[in-house]
């Protein structure tokens, strides 16, 4: 009897090892179901600047202690990318802009944004990461000014220094949607749906 | 007859080892990662910046030791200090869940910049609640072989409920932070 009872013990063990190692696998399952469910676009916050307004210069710090100016009119386009070394989700999308700033030079100029004080971990992020080649800004009044609220966050302004598309980004369907956005002339994800269901 | 209030060792010793290896891995996850810790930690802006990279050693140096004394030293000092710093941290993050700064990464074990939520606070206070059992006191009696396999077992399977919790609270304040 005690046998039996010992054996049942251990066989129950098992089992729940195996149940706890499926349900871990699950719940990563539904993880990765979630982020496929995310928005389709960019997503917009409600408050900050809007779409179509013209961003008046301003003067922020580079890494470098150099100054450095966004907004007004320009030659090129203006991707501004909000990365704070904390998050972890920024640096895994980090891969995806370059290739965007690569692809898209000719037209297109990357800066990426970031703030607080400890300018060595910078320093190192950027080392790190290769981004010696891009703008590096440290301010938080930009941060504020672009209405940044979550993270990853992208800020594009045309070449007449005019807000084209804002929002939090996590994909690079996310990132290419801002582009596509400004390409098609419209703000956001429900503008266009709004004027395909018009014309249709 | 049992006095309601004595725990068997089983439970004692699983409870033990669970949170020794809970606190070891953390301190192992911040010392690999010291920079992103300090970050996080001025992130939650709650010390001077002076002060970060001294308190971050200090909770490293904290969480090893808890993890030291929960196994071999002195249990009940160790669930004492384990519940300070799990409290600290519950603190912390309500704070900072006050001051709506939801986006900041919680830098807690294995956590992957998903945001803070009310769910991390009552995990804590969950976990301190479940460390205060260790120092109840202990029945007196001798194990065997079956009771190191109950500890074993319940410590890994505790250990990946934890993590699956962690998976499915991640996901839950990802889709929010998506949809709100």
């Amino acid at each position: 009897m005690e046998n039996a009872l010992i054996i049942s013990n251990f066989l129950l063990w098992v089992l729940v090892t195996l149940l706890m190692l499926a349900v871990y696998a699950l719940a990563r399952q539904i993880g990765v179901l979630h982020e496929r469910v995310a928005p389709v676009g960019a997503l917009m916050p409600m408050e900050g600047p809007k779409i179509g307004e013209i961003i008046e210069p301003m003067d922020v710090q580079l890494l470098d202690g150099s100054n450095f100016q966004i907004g007004g009119e320009n030659n090129f386009k203006t991707l501004i990318y909000f990365l704070p070394p904390t998050c972890p989700i920024c640096k895994s999308l980090l891969p995806i802009v370059l290739s965007i700033a690569t692809h898209e030079s000719e037209r297109l100029r990357v800066v990426f944004a970031s703030d607080g004080d400890n300018t060595d971990s910078h320093m190192k992020y950027v080392e790190e990461h290769k981004l010696d080649h891009y703008p590096y800004v440290i301010s938080q009044p930009l941060g504020m000014r672009m209405g940044v609220n979550k993270l990853p966050f992208a800020v594009l302004i045309n070449e007449q220094g005019v807000l084209r598309g804002r929002g939090l980004v996590n994909n690079r369907e996310h990132l290419e949607s801002l582009l596509q956005a400004d390409e098609m002339n419209v703000s956001s994800l429900q503008e266009y749906l709004g004027i395909t269901e018009k014309t249709a | 007859m049992i006095d309601p209030l004595q725990i068997d060792p089983v439970i004692d010793i699983t409870i033990r080892g669970a949170f020794a290896l809970l606190f070891a891995l953390s301190a192992i996850e911040k010392l690999s990662n010291r920079e992103t810790f300090q970050f996080q930690l001025e992130e939650y802006q709650l010390l001077p910046k002076q002060l970060i990279p001294l308190a971050g050693m200090g909770i490293i140096f904290a969480e090893v030791t808890t993890a030291i004394a929960l196994l071999i030293v002195d249990p009940f000092y160790g669930a004492m200090m384990g519940c300070v710093i799990l409290s600290v941290y519950a603190c912390a993050i309500f704070i900072n869940l006050l001051r709506g700064r939801t986006w900041m990464d919680c830098g807690c074990l294995g956590s992957a910049g998903e945001g803070l939520s009310y769910w991390l606070v009552t995990r804590n206070l969950v976990l301190v609640a479940t460390l205060m059992v260790v120092s109840l006191p202990t029945l007196e009696r001798s194990l065997v072989w079956l009771d190191y396999l109950s500890i074993l077992f319940t410590v890994f399977s505790a250990s990946m409920a934890y993590v699956v919790l962690n998976t499915l609270l991640a996901a839950n304040t990802r889709s929010k932070m998506w949809w709100s």
